[in-house]
């Protein structure tokens, strides 16, 4: 039982394909420029620690 | 593709074979379907299996992108990053996802060509493989972002993710058959509800899994701060607040758990395209009928081990049908001649077939050992790897360990004595021997527990006088606070008078901690130890603007010798004499005299 071969993609076909790959990639890339950059520029959302750091400086006033 | 050598296994043939065993197609029915429970198994087999040999390759290609994520997502939140280094950030990582992709598809085909005997098919040209990688990088992205856009749904998000794995193994083969994106959702739909509960399935694993890291994350700083004395960060109640509000935190117990599992869920997706493949090819029939003469040597065997118990019914029950029907034997006989000497001539007829059947189930029993139909069998009859090996003897260590413990707690268990005395042999003394072994051990422990009760009564009386003066908790440092410097040197002198040195040393040091307290140099709280009190107290001291002209060590080697005479006398239980402890008070006077 052997099966016979595909016929192979023509050259315009394996671009197209290989084109699909590279704007898949450079999407992701886009997103992750987009995530990065949105962590960057919204310092005050991750850079909160509220009132963790206040329970040790209380009383350290020769610092 | 795969070649299939020639094997005679003719159309006829196999209707004998299966006419023979009709009674079992309803099994075989059932069994032709894998389920998602039998798929996680066997997808666990494979990855215990092939851990040693292609591992590698999956973690490889899975660990750059975690390994980038997680420590850019720390810096971009920290420090202000410029729109270059954001798009060099954003490059690296989308090269990290083409390596993760690649190297797991790679991955996927090489255990399915252990496992299954499918070679990997080779690309060539470098035209052919960047198709290649195109095509794979564009479906599986496709696939991922429609899984995690249906992930609300549940069943969608199966669906994608199923067709997302088998994108992994069809994407870059172009060789022999020419595959699709929607080959992919079409093989993930022939799936869709083993898929679907499959999904289900993973929750409780991921759930575990995460739980796990969660778990080692809050008790290991913890335990290192408890056993070893190790101050981390995380072992500060602070550290564990700043940790929880960390995202950084919970990505990376994200990845952890999905890189944990991951592997085993590609290998349980590589069984499960195999079984969709043969059942679309026809090789899951062929499979079926090649493991039939296994499963009836397996049968033949259970019956045989069972055969010397029935043979005795059997003949007895002969026995009696053969009494009762010989008495209707004679009037029988000459009607069931004529039909006798019918079947005579048919069991002539058929006298060839045993033979041609035996031939027929070792032509089967030959293809039936071939890779291709390993996904029917239950248990996979690959030779153990280094891994295997090793876990198996681990295995038995632990056994071996459980039974001597086992043995010796029984042993010590005294069971069949015999109090009358005649027992003359060994088994009788050892068990004797045991006898007192588990006597001795009780009293030893009821002593213990004697011992125990009276050090703690005597304990508790030793304290009613130390109740009685009201005294303060010795061990909180925290009430330093409560008494001024010189109410405490003044206990210190009227314990000294009374005998009570280690009172009155105590005493002077709470002297010491509340005259550093009402200079501001250290902060009394109920959490800290003393060696927290002399690092604050050393950096204070350091930090005074008169420190750039003076000798810094000093005084706070005079302040760690104090604590430790402190902690030696205190915790340590050594010795003291009226002179010491009066020159320690002296010496916590001139400390402080000196800040």
């Amino acid at each position: 039982m052997t099966r016979p071969p595909a016929p192979k993609p023509s050259a315009t076909r394996r671009s197209k394909q290989a084109l699909a790959g590279f704007i898949a990639l450079a999407s992701l890339m886009a997103l992750f420029f987009a995530l990065l950059s949105w962590r960057v520029n919204t310092p005050e959302l991750h850079l909160n620690f509220g009132g963790t750091t206040y329970d040790r400086l209380a009383g350290q006033t020769h610092e | 593709m795969i070649d299939w050598p020639g094997k005679p296994m003719s159309e006829a043939a196999l209707a004998s074979v299966a006419a023979q065993h009709k009674r079992w197609v309803p099994a075989r029915t059932s069994r032709n379907r894998l389920n998602p429970l039998e798929a996680l198994e066997r997808g666990f087999t494979l990855f215990q299996s092939t851990f040693s040999q292609d591992a590698w390759r999956y973690y490889a290609g899975a660990a750059p992108l975690v390994l980038c994520f997680v420590p850019m997502w720390v810096a971009d939140g920290q420090i202000h990053m410029s729109k270059s280094a954001l798009l060099t950030q954003a490059a690296a990582l989308a090269g990290a996802y083409l390596l993760r992709v690649r190297m797991i598809a790679s991955y996927m085909q090489r255990i399915r060509e252990r496992a299954f005997g499918v070679p990997v098919s080779k690309t060539a040209g470098v035209a052919a493989k960047l198709t290649g990688i195109g095509r794979l990088l564009a479906w599986k992205i496709t696939l991922s972002a429609a899984a995690l856009a249906a992930l609300p749904t549940i069943a969608g998000a199966s669906w994608f993710y199923s067709a997302c794995q088998f994108a992994s193994l069809e994407a870059r083969e172009d060789t022999t058959e020419r595959h699709s994106f929607g080959g992919c959702l079409a093989l993930g739909g022939q799936w869709f509800g083993g898929g679907l509960l499959f999904f289900v399935m993973l929750l409780p694993l991921w759930i575990a899994a995460w739980l796990n890291g969660f778990l080692l994350a809050i008790i290991v700083p913890q335990l290192l701060h408890s056993i070893f004395g190790v101050n981390t960060l995380l072992s500060t109640e602070m550290g564990a607040d700043a940790l929880f509000r960390s995202s950084a935190f919970w990505l990376s117990l994200f990845a952890g758990t999905w890189v944990a599992l991951d592997p085993i869920v590609k290998c349980t997706y590589v069984v499960v395209y195999q079984h969709l493949r043969s059942r679309r090819e026809g090789d899951d029939l062929r499979g079926l009928l090649a493991i039939l003469p296994r499963e009836q040597q397996k049968k033949a065997e259970i019956i045989a081990s069972t055969r010397a118990m029935r043979s005795v019914k059997i003949g007895a029950a002969v026995v009696v049908a053969a009494t009762l029907l010989s008495a209707c034997h004679a009037t029988n006989a000459r009607a069931a001649q004529a039909p006798l000497t019918k079947s005579s001539t048919e069991t002539f007829s058929d006298s060839a077939q045993p033979a041609k059947i035996q031939k027929l189930r070792r032509a089967l029993d030959e293809e039936s050992q071939r890779e291709i139909y390993r996904w029917h069998d239950a248990d996979h009859p690959t030779p153990p790897t280094w891994f295997d090996k090793l876990l198996a003897k681990i295995g038995h260590a632990i056994q071996r360990a459980w039974s001597a413990i086992w043995n010796f707690l029984s042993g010590l268990w005294p069971r069949g004595l015999n109090f009358s005395g005649d027992g003359k042999g060994d088994g009788w003394r050892m068990k004797d021997l045991r006898l007192w072994l588990a006597l001795i051990a009780t009293l030893t422990l009821a002593v213990g527990v004697v011992l125990f009760w009276l050090r703690r009564r005597g304990a508790a009386q030793l304290s009613i006088p130390i109740a009685a003066d009201r005294l303060p908790d010795p061990i909180d440092t925290a009430v330093a606070s409560e008494r001024s410097e010189d109410e405490w040197f003044a206990l210190a002198n009227r314990l000294e008078g009374e005998g009570e040195l280690r009172l009155a040393l105590r005493a002077a040091y709470l002297g010491l901690l509340a005259g550093l307290a009402q200079r501001e140099w250290l902060t009394i709280r109920r959490d800290r130890t003393n060696r927290e009190y002399l690092d604050e107290f050393t950096r204070r001291w350091r930090r005074r603007p008169q420190a750039v002209v003076e000798a810094r060590t000093e005084v706070p080697e005079k302040l760690r010798g104090s604590l430790r005479v402190f902690d030696l006398v205190w915790y340590g239980s050594h010795a003291l004499t009226p002179a010491a402890v009066a020159a320690y008070r002296q010496g916590q006077r001139e400390l402080l005299g000196r800040v």
